[in-house]
């Protein structure tokens, strides 16, 4: 219909067919605004300032940059790219839309695994999807999480449509780029990759999808690889799950690509699509889902247990297995709590004792899965019913997936939006099986259920709190630096010296400030150059120890000054041998 | 349909909206000859106090500028130490004299660390004491030699975070909280 109309005419008739999800994700990016900057631990204390240098081409001046190379940080990149401006509610529009943007992509997938449920239904559903505090938290922040939302839902989209080979390969490229932005979507492939089978019809679908995934991903670390040779050392350098460097990755990456091509390019294509005849048969495909499920339980016994061994804390420092799911009653937590983290920075929000439903609500759902799938399958009609399976599987698979492996909840918020999505997919394909008015009545009930239980978190009159602060964040109303603040910090850093980064919290200085004359590392200095001319110190005055190691050296600090402003301390002094 | 495929433009746009705001980025300067002097003598006029008054440590207080090395952020009722050794360091207006130095802090101590000891040290005084659970509230005073421009240190025994001891989810490692202090004089 849209193409006989015109251009105008067409963005008209969509903006009056999508009117409640263009109301929620204007009232969910003037939300991201409206609480407060995104000033978070993470950001302040070294991620904006890695990215930083990275933008500014500084990289070789520090070595500090080594320690966080475990990732591509191309969404950090961004993030100081904003900061840049200077003006706070910059970033935090950016992320905010492409967050809320989350519920677009929730409606679209509604369209394809509940089509039956009529369209105010679906895209009530769709803004459902972000109302719960486990998801509002993120929501406008640099984290990164919520950032995948949005591409593992086009991901799924790509593959419910089923359309052909790009489709398949684009899903897994989509899988592939929400890795590249947080690595932690890493560990969520393998339940992904039983969706995938689930969904597809053939064992070649599920290869095209592999090989997108492999090639971008390659592709990207290999780019990545290749500006870092020329920054870096190489022996510091990783992918997740893969170390960029070796035979191991050369060979892993060129078989990628090869993967890749050879599933594009039509040629190689119609030879696949032969394969593709033996392998289409429902028996194969089930073997290959079985054998799918097995290699995940594995891989994720090994994540878990290598999770608990490198996940603990050394030196009476925090550990990351505080958020470990060790008994029964840890995991009940989970179902209806953020969880007691117990290991951050004053106390975080997600310390705050919010009761998060969304959990237990994937856990029902599915349940629910399972059981309709069972009911289809007796009745033999399950084929209509795969789509909202496979959903099911990969949302609600993954998040037990992470769960059991890391157990902390940040980890798989991107998937949380979905879960409504997913549980209205179910009610909808298990009310087709029912007789024809049931199924309407069922189906409005359902949806009015889905949206009312994923809301439910921040309804006041169900006890929930609908004031959800950003997560963890250091404290602000505003901008980290006053003007006038910037302008004292920047007055105490001697033209053309070399800044001394030493604690936790002050490096962002370096970003706030941007100077050009100015060297700034964590490197400790040797005797020689402290010799040199304008070498300073810029050190937290609450955290000690990072002054001990510059002590060390034989540095011996003058003219040391702590400057208290409203959101930050810093101390400076000046280096001398 | 095809055509009107919305993620290149969304891409576009995205795209755009960043090469705009990497042109606009914002920077500072070198600070210029003498800028360095004005901004230490707009501080060291931060850290000048009133006499005989309480000042609340807290974090909507005026003269935090007096809290050296080891203090944490503010809080709302107050002021962590975070480090073994902490220094306050403030003034006097001209031609006052400054002679007692008081400090109201609340140690951190629980069941499984009930005592603390403290070494306080001023240009007059040095005392030592040890609190435990009975004594919430700490208050000390210590003697001035009465020069304007006065330095107080307080050592602490041991860093310890509340999660260590068992009475809340704070992983810091930290002392005692400042909640005001005092000078008298005249």
């Amino acid at each position: 219909m849209d193409s006989q109309i015109g251009p105008v005419a067409a963005v008209t008739s969509w903006c009056r067919r999508n009117l409640i999800v263009l109301i929620g994700f204007a009232a969910t990016t003037i939300y991201s605004i409206a609480t407060g900057p995104d000033l978070n631990f993470d950001l302040r204390n070294i991620r904006a300032y890695n990215a930083w240098m990275i933008v500014r081409g500084r990289l070789s001046d520090d070595p500090i940059s080594n320690l966080l190379t475990q990732y591509l940080p191309f969404h950090d990149i961004v993030n100081v790219i904003l900061i840049g401006t200077g003006y706070w509610w910059l970033p935090v529009l950016f992320w905010g839309a492409i967050h809320a943007s989350t519920i677009f992509v929730a409606n679209r997938l509604l369209r394809l695994v509940a089509p039956n449920v009529s369209n105010p239904m679906r895209q009530l559903t769709a803004i459902a999807s972000l109302a719960t505090p486990l998801v509002m938290m993120e929501i406008g922040t640099a984290f990164g999480d919520l950032t995948v939302a949005p591409v593992l839902g086009l991901m799924f989209v790509a593959c419910l449509e089923r359309r052909d080979s790009w489709n398949w390969c684009s899903a897994g490229a989509l899988l592939a780029f929400a890795a590249v932005i947080k690595p932690t979507v890493v560990l969520g492939v393998p339940p992904l990759l039983v969706a995938v089978a689930i969904i597809a019809y053939s064992g070649v679908q599920v290869a095209t999808f592999l090989s997108g995934f492999a090639g971008v991903y390659f592709a990207l670390g290999l780019g990545w690889a290749l500006y870092w040779s020329h920054e870096a050392s190489l022996r510091y350098l990783s992918m997740p799950g893969l170390p960029i460097a070796g035979t191991r990755f050369a060979i892993l990456a060129t078989a990628s690509l090869v993967m890749l091509v050879f599933a594009l390019i039509p040629p190689s294509r119609r030879i696949l699509e032969r394969l593709d005849v033996p392998l289409s048969r429902r028996r194969a495909m089930w073997l290959l889902r079985l054998g799918l499920v097995a290699a995940t339980l594995y891989q994720g016994r090994k994540w878990h247990s290598e999770f608990l061994v490198s996940g603990a804390g050394t030196d009476g420092s925090p550990g990351a297995t505080d958020w470990m799911v060790k008994n029964t009653s840890d995991f009940a937590r989970r179902l209806i709590h953020t969880g007691e983290l117990k290991n951050g920075y004053k106390l975080l929000d997600l310390e705050m004792p919010y009761r998060d439903f969304r959990v237990l609500f994937a856990v029902a759902v599915v349940i629910g899965a399972l059981v309709a799938c069972a009911m289809h399958l007796l009745k033999d009609m399950y084929e209509p019913f795969r789509s909202a399976f496979g959903l099911t599987i990969g949302v609600v698979g993954s998040i037990l997936f992470m769960i059991w492996i890391v157990g902390y909840a940040r980890y798989f918020i991107q998937y949380l939006p979905f879960v409504p999505v997913a549980g209205l997919a179910v009610i909808s394909g298990t009310a087709s099986i029912s007789p024809r008015r049931t199924n309407r009545h069922a189906r409005r009930f359902g949806a009015a259920l889905v949206v009312v239980v994923s809301c439910l978190a921040v309804l006041p009159m169900a006890g929930g709190s609908p004031h959800v602060r950003k997560f963890a964040q250091t404290e602000s109303s505003g901008d980290l630096l006053s003007p006038d603040e910037a302008e004292m910090l920047n007055a105490l850093i001697a033209p053309h010296s070399t800044v001394h980064i030493a604690g936790i919290l002050v490096s962002s200085a370096a970003v706030y400030l941007n100077r050009s004359d100015v060297t700034w590392t964590y490197a400790i200095p040797i005797n020689e150059e402290l010799k040199q001319q304008n070498r300073q110190v810029i050190y937290s005055p609450q955290w000690q120890r990072g002054m001990i190691g510059l002590r060390g050296s034989g540095a011996k600090t003058e003219n040391c000054t702590v400057l208290r402003f409203r959101y930050v301390v810093y101390g400076i002094c000046d280096l001398k041998s | 349909m095809k055509g009107r495929r919305p993620t290149p433009w969304i891409v576009g746009v995205v795209v755009v909206f960043l090469g705009l705001a990497l042109s606009f980025q914002t920077s500072f300067s070198p600070p210029v000859s003498g800028q360095r002097e004005l901004v230490l003598e707009q501080i060291r006029s931060k850290k000048v106090i009133p006499l005989n008054r309480d000042l609340a440590m807290t974090n909507r207080s005026r003269y935090l500028w007096i809290l050296g090395d080891g203090f944490e952020e503010a809080e709302p009722d107050g002021t962590w130490i975070m480090a073994l050794q902490s220094t306050i360091d403030f003034s006097t207006k001209p031609g006052r004299r400054p002679t007692k130095f008081q400090i109201r802090m609340l140690p951190l101590v629980s069941r499984l660390k009930p005592l603390r000891t403290f070494e306080f040290d001023s240009s007059a005084e040095s005392r030592a004491l040890t609190v435990d659970e009975s004594m919430p509230l700490l208050e000390i005073e210590l003697k001035l030699d009465g020069k304007p421009h006065q330095q107080v240190y307080v050592t602490c025994d041991e860093l310890v975070s509340p999660s260590f001891l068992q009475i809340g989810p704070d992983r810091r490692p930290m002392c005692a909280k400042v909640i005001s202090v005092r000078v008298s004089g005249d």
